[in-house]
């Protein structure tokens, strides 16, 4: 019979699949465009919660490995917000009018880049051990 | 230890993983910059192969120059002649020429170290300093004259303790010598608070200075600076140095304070030299027996101080005439009152200011009486006696009613030479529909030799209560070759019927279509003279045969009847030039738009109305959705367009060379090649161009277009664009005659070094300008750059757009007559000049979506007249919108703006683009393409905004269910392509050409890195999932 054994990594991940969430909130308030990065970091906390539950229920290394799905798909939040990111220093550096809070948005780019690197060292510590 | 390596390689995937997602989204990005990168890098991603199957060298327009040093010399010559012929002399006592031998100078004025040669961004003048390119302000033009100056008083403004009152304004983190005007770019709900004069206070003056100035002639330099995306702000804005003035025009009191000192540290005579594109309040110098003579230099780019030092030192005789009225109050026009920041009084929450861009607007009250049309047509109704002339409405400088001479420093036109000329006008032909002239008899009768300006005006008969007209308006003018003492020349000035007659917004035409160019049956008078005002008091004294009550301004002025001659028309004409022509700027008028607010205009029945600034209109629900930008909709319609045919026509094939090799331009545009053609190209090319269509033309591989290019702006390619003359060439170019490689000498000079278009305009020279127009082109050949944003053919509505700098005047005509002489030239070479910005943008503050509301009839005999001749004529090869909206519709999207006027009435064939997408919520490709608007300048500002990217899967499934909107893009293409192959876009391709992709350095580097980062991923992602199995397997067994 195998014990499961909750590791740092699942209080990394909780914590990480939060900052997701808030990431959600900062995008959403900061731009009212571009709205597959908000889906993204949707999915990631939802990638995340997954990987909660999965650990608390199956306990297998599927948990560890949603986790791991969990992470990247902050990264690809975090690319996917790139262009519009651009495209505002862009407007700020020709000295125009950003179309979006401008303030709102690098925190958001602060906050999801903090989640992706604790995320990471969930993803090597694993959230669950399977002890015998 | 097995779960730690789990663990290890887990992370390691995730990471990998990450960083995979992460480059690819980079490339990706960089890949839609691409051209950015190229143009910074000095990279490309295009190159020209050729299979040596052709014998054609490909070269279409060639340079007259063997070398860019050539090139370079022919520019600042050009300039220095340029600004000689625009240096106006106001006023002379005879101080004036001064004599290097004999003269000692004192340079009065601080900003005469640090003068402003251009304005800022678009037009910035600039040289680069490093390779030793030069610019030469007036002291060291005058010390290059020979003439001695007062070094004391330089090394007293050299001094430290003058730094705190020296100009600078910060600019992008840098502060900037010659400017106080900061450019804004965001909404602005006050107006500017802020203008540094830059002179100190009369306490500065060191008694060394003064005593060394005594016996010298005090050369006093005046000076206002110029900015695009700023205005002058009439009564809020204040000298953070403390200095005081009443209005941003008028003179500071350090400044009085200065010419005092001037006046009273000096020989006897005191110049005023006036740097400055905007008009200034000269009145009091103009009165001052003191002031010995006053000299309008503007802004003379980089080496334009030359020139007006030859005017000083008499080495040039003046020929220069101003092309603006100086009027003695700044505010005194119509127009100022309402010029500034107005706001819409819509109930909360109805207008965004963020998103709808739509939340301010100016109503131009005085509709066609803009600059001297204003003054002179007053001053001829008050000579009459009609209309409320001589009322108080509208007083500024007058004592009690309106008076023209209290009212008016300098009229428009007016200008002074060392000697004097005879002018006798002696025969007009006014033929309607048909070719005009006058010939006039210049001798020059006094002891110079120089050259005289001849400018013919008219006047239309005016009924009171009809259609508004000015009292004189200048139809065209010529220039004599220099005239020694006693020699004479005929001087034959042709002009258009069309331009003397009036768009009548009520004309009932025999189609029955509304709205005509009409000529009134009665007396027509056509005038010559040393400006407006000289012309029309000559109309005055043939009309009312005597010159009783009719008052001069200036010390040149002469009355004389015989000067004037009259063509009288029997019957109206309404036909003549309204083929095709009815209303299509009635969305424009607010009296239309809002008839129960009552709006008054400017109108000469009663000169008492139009004076209230109109503040605070309430948008109907039909204006506010176009403030909504609610225009056009994509829609499923008709059958679709044929796209990517592959038919192996290329652009190359159109282009027509005679048996000789010579180029013939293209194919005509309504030959069915360009269809043919046009099926090559993909829909996604084809909306690929059209989101680029402008900062850089995207390439279209269908066709073997390759990137054609496009810069700013009105006194040459602006150096923040194309910073050297290398920075646009390729190495797959280099055996085209003109070709400048990263180390051939002078690559790295900069280009944007000519005068600015008021002091062009003030030569009244149309062979100079198009010689202008010339050395662009050779600028354009040895750059390689295809296209320039310029000339501004915008109209001086106020004299406090401080964008006045990149347009020639307040009179359309003398700007049309430039805009066709400059485009003329540059066409000549291949240049595609892009006048801009169509039309009515005539403010900077809120530029954005500002509404201009203004009459039909104002619209189109000021501002689009200007633009008229080198559209119609189609010298000018593109055309930039403005930011404004036309009524409530952004101007690119004005479709009786561009397709009805532009391409229907004037059967223009260039290319139309926007400026700079600086709001894709009003200024969207889908309302731009839709309207005839072409295409889009800027390219990035669509990545998921309001409407989205015309890429976008789900634009791209509506645009393709479209075909209203497909057709729009085939005819933007088709202008666009047309354009091309006439232009000097198709130097270096021949038959044999093929555009081939090629990856520079950076490109390879994304590409490694992301498969690199895919090959890790990959190794190690499988290396996780196998020990996980493995583990999985273990766990299970046990």
């Amino acid at each position: 019979m195998n014990n499961k054994k909750m590791t740092p990594g699942f209080v990394l991940v909780a914590v990480t699949t939060i900052l997701a969430l808030v990431c959600t909130f900062l995008y959403k308030s900061a731009m009212i465009q571009n709205s597959l990065t908000y889906v993204l970091m949707i999915a990631a906390a939802v990638a995340g919660a997954l990987a909660l539950v999965l650990a608390m229920v199956k306990g297998q290394e599927i948990a560890n490995f949603v986790a791991m799905l969990h992470t990247i798909l902050i990264m690809v939040a975090i690319g996917n917000s790139i262009a519009p990111m651009v495209n505002e220093m862009g407007l700020v550096f020709a000295g125009l009018n950003p179309t979006t809070n401008l303030t709102g948005f690098l925190t958001f780019v602060v906050v999801s880049c903090v989640a992706w690197l604790i995320s990471v060292i969930a993803s090597f510590m694993g959230i669950i051990k399977q002890e015998a | 230890m097995k779960g730690q390596k789990v663990g290890l390689k887990r992370g390691l995937a995730g990471i990998l993983a990450s960083l995979l997602a992460l480059m690819l989204f980079v490339t990706s990005i960089a890949e839609t910059w691409t051209s950015k990168i190229n143009a910074f890098l000095g990279t490309t991603s295009f190159a020209m192969e050729k299979s040596g199957e052709s014998t054609s060298d490909g070269i279409y327009f060639d340079s007259e120059f063997t070398s860019l040093k050539e090139v370079i010399d022919a520019k600042d010559a050009l300039a220095r002649e340029i600004s000689q012929e625009g240096t106006v002399l106001f006023k002379n006592d005879g101080a004036l020429p001064l004599n290097a031998g004999t003269d000692k100078v004192t340079i009065w004025g601080l900003n005469a170290l640090s003068p402003t040669y251009g304005g800022l961004i678009g037009s910035t003048i600039s040289v680069n300093y490093e390779e030793g390119q030069t610019t030469t302000n007036l002291i060291d033009a005058m010390k290059d004259n020979g003439f001695f100056l007062n070094e004391e008083m330089l090394a007293l403004y050299n001094s430290s303790a003058a730094d705190s009152y020296r100009r600078k304004a910060a600019f992008f983190g840098q502060e900037v010598p010659g400017h106080s005007l900061i450019p804004v770019f965001w909404p602005m709900f006050e107006t500017a608070d802020s203008y540094m004069i830059g002179e100190p206070p009369a306490s500065f003056y060191t008694q060394d200075a003064l005593d060394a100035a005594k016996d010298s002639v005090a050369l006093v330099f005046l000076s206002r600076d110029s900015s695009e995306a700023s205005d002058y702000a009439v009564s809020t804005m204040k000298d953070p140095n403390g200095d005081n003035f009443e209005r941003p025009m008028a003179l500071s009191d350090n400044e009085k304070a200065m010419i005092e000192l001037a006046k009273a540290n000096s020989n006897g005579k005191v110049i005023v030299v006036l740097n400055s594109d905007v008009t200034m309040e000269i009145g009091e110098l103009k009165n001052d027996p003191e002031i010995s003579a006053i000299v309008w230099a503007g802004l003379p780019g980089a080496q334009g101080f030359r020139g007006v030092a030859d005017v000083l030192s008499g080495a040039v005789n003046p020929s220069g005439h101003i092309a603006d009225t100086y009027a003695v109050n700044s505010t005194s026009a119509p127009a100022m009152q309402n010029f500034g920041l107005f706001f819409f009084d819509a109930p909360e929450g109805e207008i965004d200011p963020a998103n709808d861009k739509g939340n301010w607007y100016i109503i131009e009250t005085e509709g066609i009486y803009v600059g001297y049309k204003y003054y002179e047509t007053r001053y001829e109704d008050t000579v009459l006696g009609q209309g409320n002339a001589a009322s108080e409405a509208g007083v500024f400088a007058s004592n009690g009613t309106w008076n023209y001479a209290d009212e008016v420093a300098y009229p428009f036109g007016y200008g002074m030479s060392y000697t004097t000329f005879d002018q006798q006008l002696q025969s007009v032909e006014f033929n309607v529909g048909g070719e005009s002239k006058a010939v006039v008899n210049v001798t020059n009768t006094g002891s110079v030799a120089g050259k005289s300006v001849v400018q013919l005006y008219a006047q239309a008969p005016y009924v009171e209560g009809g259609v508004e007209k000015s009292a004189i308006q200048l139809v065209g003018f010529g220039k004599t070759a220099t005239l020694e003492p006693g020699a004479s020349e005929t001087v034959t000035v042709d002009f258009d019927a069309k331009y003397v007659a009036s768009y009548d917004e009520n004309a009932m035409k025999a189609n029955g279509t509304e709205g005509a160019w009409i000529l009134d049956a009665g007396d027509y008078y056509f005038a010559i003279g040393n400006g407006s005002h000289e012309a029309l008091n000559n109309v005055l004294a043939a009309k009312r045969g005597s010159t009783d009550g009719l008052v001069t301004v200036t010390e040149d002025e002469t009355i004389n009847a015989a000067n004037a001659a009259k063509v009288t028309l029997d019957a109206k004409d309404i036909e003549t030039y309204s083929e095709g022509v009815m209303n299509q700027l009635q969305d424009g008028d607010i009296r239309n738009l809002l008839p129960e607010r009552g709006v008054e205009f400017i109108t000469r029945s009663d000169w008492t109305k139009g004076w209230e600034p109109v503040w605070g209109i309430t948008p109907t629900e039909e204006m506010l959705e176009n403030l909504h930008n609610q225009v056009f909709e994509l829609t499923e319609n008709g059958e679709g367009e044929t796209w990517g045919a592959s038919n192996g026509m290329r652009l190359i094939d159109m282009v027509q060379v005679d048996d000789q090799g010579n180029y013939q331009g293209s194919v005509p545009l309504d030959d069915p090649m360009w269809d043919q053609l046009l099926e090559n190209v993909t829909l996604e090319e084809a909306v690929n161009f059209m989101k680029g269509a402008g900062g850089n033309f995207e390439p279209i591989n269908s066709i073997g277009l390759h990137v054609v290019t496009a810069y700013d702006g009105p006194v040459g390619f602006v150096a923040d664009q194309v910073p050297s003359y290398t920075a646009n060439w390729t190495a797959s170019e280099s055996d085209e005659p003109t070709y400048v490689g990263p180390d051939a000498e002078y690559a790295n000079w900069q280009m944007p070094t000519l005068p600015t278009e008021p002091v062009v305009a003030a030569t009244f020279n149309k062979e100079l300008v198009e010689r202008e127009g010339e050395l662009m082109g050779e600028d354009s050949l040895w750059s390689n750059c295809c296209s320039i944003f310029g000339p501004g053919l915008n109209n001086h509505r106020a004299t406090y757009c401080s964008r006045n700098h990149e347009y020639y005047s307040e009179d359309p005509m003398l700007t049309n007559i430039m805009g066709v002489a400059v485009c003329k030239g540059g066409k000549s070479k291949g240049l595609m000049m892009e006048p801009k910005h169509f039309a009515l943008n005539h403010q900077e503050a809120n530029r954005s979506g500002t509404a201009t509301f203004i009459s039909e009839q104002g619209a189109r005999e000021t501002e689009l007249r200007g633009f008229q001749g080198a559209l119609e004529g189609n010298y000018a090869q593109g055309v930039m919108t403005a930011f404004n909206r036309v009524g409530t519709v952004y101007a690119g999207a004005h479709r009786g703006l561009l397709t009805e006027i532009l391409r229907n009435e004037w059967g223009y064939t260039g290319y139309v683009v926007t400026d700079m997408i600086n709001g894709p919520e009003y200024m969207n490709w889908r309302d731009v393409t839709l309207a005839g608007g072409g295409g889009c300048l800027t390219e990035n500002a669509y990545d998921e905004s309001i409407i989205g990217d015309p890429n976008s899967a789900d634009n791209m499934k509506l645009i393709q269910k479209d075909t209203s909107f497909q057709q729009e893009l085939k005819k933007m293409l088709k202008y666009d392509l047309y354009t091309f192959a006439n232009s000097n876009t198709m130097n270096g391709i021949t038959s044999d050409t093929r555009v081939v992709r090629v990856y520079p350095w950076w490109e390879k580097t994304f590409i490694a890195i992301d498969v690199v980062l895919a090959g890790l991923t990959a190794v190690v992602c499988v290396m996780y999932l196998k020990d996980a199995f493995k583990k999985k397997d273990a766990a299970g067994k046990q």
